[in-house]
């Protein structure tokens, strides 16, 4: 069931109306598992098959990791105050058996993730090597489907188990809100990836109507619907039709899809989002935030605290933080601070950041890998990692710059250029995306430059990207998606500058206007947006990740 | 009345603001709007059992035949229920339609329909669009998207918004549209109930086949046949009143094959026809009786133009009247009211056609009322500009 559908619509309101039920007050936990179970079935009812074992193996894991935190403190209660060596040992013991059980469930929950999406890219991979050595060997790749969603709740239940080994969060002892937690039907096809903490408490408790809360979330959709259905899909056969066969294409169409496609993700994503967070809003659940304007990012490692936040705190908390606080990278300080540049200002400052840098390596290789089982996404995540690992580096010598230029003076203009300098290095990062592969998107990038040829792409190639449509219908979809494009940069600029949503500025207006923005909004997304049949209604970008 | 009624009730208003938004222009600008729309949509326009004589067929069934002259000459009334490309698999659905919304002394059956070589063209999505597109809201009409749309496509036919949202392509075009719906809506239907005509003939070089001797049958597509067959079937055993099949006037050239093969696959409907007991009229057969000559009556070789339109409707309208007793139809003052207008706007219509000269193509009153709407266009548009 797509979110951009007549039927989700239907299957919302009926649970909604469910939900604020007098007689199922007490029971709004349950109505929201039960229609995420409804949601989720209609994808394919084997595929519940692993959600319910990964929710199996967090539910117990959880259990185990609290029972055994429990059992020390209590422990601990029983043993005499001054004794440390005895507390430490019990420490040590608690800490170990911990240790085991979350590494042992985060194998199995990991696991499934790690053998449905990678072990065809692995398989591949060996049989490079064969062939590349001689070897007179081949894997047979395995035929699988991606259940919907893996990627999204495998990251939940991975986050809840290591927050319970911590002792940051209490286990749920309710097999069933535990489930409710990982299949909570707005967020399962792309997110955000919520925390145990900030979530969790939120489905189970109890929730009054709230007439603003309706209108909030139906705001909120309507936006989101507007971002997918009018700007999204209507983007996509643009991109898809270059990039399908890029070669036949001038280099001005690779670099047309690039743009076109940044605003085709964004609008995409962000859009889902909306719509996600709208729904959950009518049932007074306030989704975490995933998207804080990307674009206006005034370099990449603020881009990735604006883009897919989820995500990026996600990486930030259970992988970045333990990695840069580790032993290990320790050592890598240590060992730069006692080397021969380690009393120069720069080694001070190397000594200080090269752990950073290494962790965002890691990290970056990881979200690379996230998006895709293909070496290009691999070279995704490097070179986000590179870029904010040479930023990392030359902060001394960016900051002399900006002194030497004395950028504070001409702030407007500069932010204006880190934006556009940001946005040119976010959008090199998309040629990894769209590309065929790997060296395809080499090959597209050379091509962008070398055979830029403004002339005969508006002349040849810019008329016939929606494919097979009438002139008229041609010029119609790029008058809808320029001024739709405007109209949401204008926006955007409103929420940067002012800090505010655009629907708590609506509020403060004459009811009337409110409801002629709702009611225009609604008849020009209905009048113009794709769906329906004979229209190439497109699935979330980010629901294959 | 307190805080949260009042809440209530401008939510409500809301949605239905939207709902009335989205019927309207899903009824008067989006959906399509060619002559075969305003044709079927005349139909429903047409009183309640105020119809003698239903035609059902193709293109050269409503080119033959005009209701409003043989109303003039003959006094009975008549509507062609037939959109271009019909084919024998929509037949019953239209006649069970018929039956629902008049009570015909006459059915006629033009067999184009079953003449076809593509056993797909039985029921296609675009046939089926065209009637429930514009049929209003009816038992039958679910009926016939339960029998022939799949469950997860019946949601567009029940709200053709969803297909045809993105029409508006121009403000132009939109208002052209609503303009054209609006005028049809205020006239009630159409004042020439359904014909269409040519006032041209096309030129043919090759030399005309004599097909009035020739009884040779040519097997027909086995869909149509099954078609037919069940037609026939329905039609003994639910239709009360007479059932006439004909085949309109054609001519067959050196040059066109098909146009022989569909004679002669006629022949063969005919032979169906008349085992099931049904009368069968192959009018390719008595041109001369007619008076057709090929190089004044015919458009080209599958229609009649306005000239044999005129012969033939008189041909037709006494035989109808002789075989099944028509001329003594009764209807009220209102209905007269209405025929009498056609006739006017019938004479009209030749008048203006044949004054614009043999090069011009108009059809139909349809193409009266885009005239009158470019117009309008035009001259706001000007305005506009002027101002």
């Amino acid at each position: 069931m797509s979110y951009v559908s007549i039927s989700f619509c239907v299957f919302l309101a009926l649970t909604v109306i469910a939900y604020y039920l007098p007689i199922l007050r007490k029971l709004q936990w349950l109505v929201l598992l039960i229609a995420s179970l409804i949601f989720y079935a209609f994808t394919g009812i084997p595929f519940m098959v692993f959600i319910l074992a990964a929710t199996v193996v967090t539910y117990l894991g959880a259990l185990s990791l609290d029972g055994l935190l429990q059992s020390r403190d209590l422990e601990k209660s029983k043993l005499d105050k001054t004794d440390r060596e005895a507390k430490k040992s019990l420490n040590r013991k608690y800490e170990g058996l911990g240790r085991g059980v979350l590494i042992l469930c985060l194998i199995i929950v990991f696991g499934i993730l790690v053998f449905m999406k990678y072990a065809n890219f692995t398989i591949n991979m060996l049989n490079a090597l064969f062939s590349f050595a001689h070897v007179n060997a081949a894997l047979s790749p395995i035929y699988m489907v991606l259940p919907l969603g893996l990627s999204f709740y495998t990251f939940q239940a991975g986050g809840y188990l290591i927050d319970v080994y911590h002792g940051k969060v209490r286990a749920e002892r309710n097999f069933l809100k535990t489930l409710l937690f990982l299949c909570f039907f707005p967020q399962i096809v792309q997110g955000p990836i919520s925390s145990f903490e900030q979530l969790h408490p939120q489905l189970t408790g109890s929730h009054k109507f709230d007439y603003m809360n309706i209108k909030y979330g139906l705001e909120l959709m309507l936006w989101g619907f507007f971002k997918k259905s009018v700007i999204a899909d209507r983007a996509a056969p643009i991109v898809s039709n270059i990039t399908a066969d890029y070669l036949s294409f001038s280099g001005t169409a690779s670099l047309f899809a690039v743009l076109v496609y940044a605003l085709q993700l964004y609008a995409d994503f962000s859009g889902g989002i909306d719509i996600i967070r709208g729904a959950a809003r009518m049932m007074d659940i306030d989704m975490a935030e995933n998207f804080r304007r990307p674009y206006f990012s005034t370099s990449i490692n603020d881009y990735w605290t604006r883009w897919h936040i989820s995500l990026g705190n996600w990486m930030k908390n259970y992988i970045f933080y333990p990695l840069a606080v580790s032993k290990g990278f320790d050592r890598i300080r240590k060992g730069i601070k006692n080397s021969a540049i380690g009393n120069t200002a720069y080694g001070k400052h190397l000594s200080n950041v090269m752990p950073g840098c290494v962790a965002t390596m890691i990290v970056f290789l990881l979200i690379g890998l996230w998006h895709g089982a293909e070496l290009k996404y691999v070279g995704f995540g490097l070179y986000n990692g590179i870029i904010i690992m040479i930023s990392m580096l030359l902060t001394p010598v960016f900051e002399g710059m900006n002194k030497a230029l004395k950028t504070a003076s001409w702030k407007v203009p500069f932010r204006i250029f880190q934006s556009l300098r940001t946005f040119v290095l976010v959008a090199i990062g998309y040629v990894f995306d769209i590309a065929p592969s790997l060296s395809g998107a080499f090959n597209m990038m050379v091509r962008s430059v070398a055979d830029f040829r403004l002339s005969y792409f508006a002349q040849n190639e810019l008329p016939f990207l929606f494919g097979e449509v009438s002139a008229e219908q041609m010029q119609l979809n790029y008058i809808i998606l320029i001024a739709a494009a405007l109209f949401l940069f204008a926006v955007s600029l409103v929420q940067e500058i002012s800090g505010r949503e655009i629907r708590d500025i609506l509020n403060e207006r004459h009811a009337a206007l409110q409801w002629a923005v709702l009611f225009a909004g609604a008849i020009l997304l209905l009048t113009y947006g794709i769906y329906g049949p004979g229209y190439d209604v497109q699935g979330f970008v980010y629901m294959q990740f | 009345m307190n805080y949260r009624a009042k809440r209530c009730i401008k939510t409500i208003s809301l949605i239905l603001a939207i709902i009335l938004a989205v019927y309207f222009l899903q009824e008067f600008v989006v959906m399509p709007w060619q002559p075969r729309d305003v044709q079927i949509s005349g139909f429903y326009k047409e009183d309640r059992d105020s119809l003698d004589v239903v035609f059902i067929g193709a293109s050269d069934m409503y080119t033959a035949f005009s209701p409003a002259l043989a109303y003039d000459k003959f006094g009975f009334t008549s509507y062609p229920f037939a959109p271009p490309r019909n084919s024998d698999g929509m037949w019953q659905l239209q006649v069970d339609e018929i039956l629902r919304t008049q009570s015909p002394k006459l059915i006629v059956i033009e067999v184009n329909g079953a003449l076809y070589t593509e056993a797909d063209e039985l029921v296609t999505e675009e046939n089926l669009r065209l009637f429930t597109d514009h049929m209003p809201a009816s038992q039958h009409k679910n009926e016939l998207i339960e029998t022939y749309v799949n469950k997860r496509d019946r949601i567009n036919y029940y709200i053709p918004y969803l297909k045809y949202h993105g029409n508006i392509t121009s403000l132009r075009d939109a208002l052209n549209t609503m303009y054209e719906r609006l005028s049809f809506e205020g006239r009630g239907g159409l004042y020439m109930k359904g014909e269409r005509t040519h006032f041209e003939t096309q030129s043919f070089e090759n030399e005309i086949w004599a097909t009035e001797d020739d009884n040779e049958e040519l097997d027909m597509e086995p869909g149509h046949e099954t078609a037919l067959r069940g037609f026939l079937d329905y039609c003994q055993a639910k239709v009360d009143c007479p059932v006439l099949f004909i085949r309109a006037p054609h001519y067959v050239t050196e040059g066109e094959e098909v146009t022989l093969e569909f004679f002669h696959r006629a022949n063969r409907v005919g032979s169906v026809v008349s085992n099931y007991g049904f009368d069968f009229i192959n009018f390719d057969k008595l041109h001369s009786e007619i008076g057709l000559n090929y190089d004044e009556d015919f458009h080209n070789s599958e229609h009649l133009n306005i000239n044999g339109q005129k012969k033939f409707t008189e041909y037709l309208g006494g035989l109808l009247v002789e075989k099944y007793g028509l001329a003594d139809s009764a209807h009220s003052d209102g209905v007269r009211a209405k025929w009498e207008r056609a006739v006017e706007y019938y004479n009209e219509f030749v008048r203006q056609g044949k004054a614009l000269g043999e090069k011009d193509t108009q059809k139909s009153e349809y193409e009266f009322y885009e005239a009158e709407s470019q117009e309008l266009l035009n001259r706001l548009s000007a305005g506009l500009k002027g101002s």
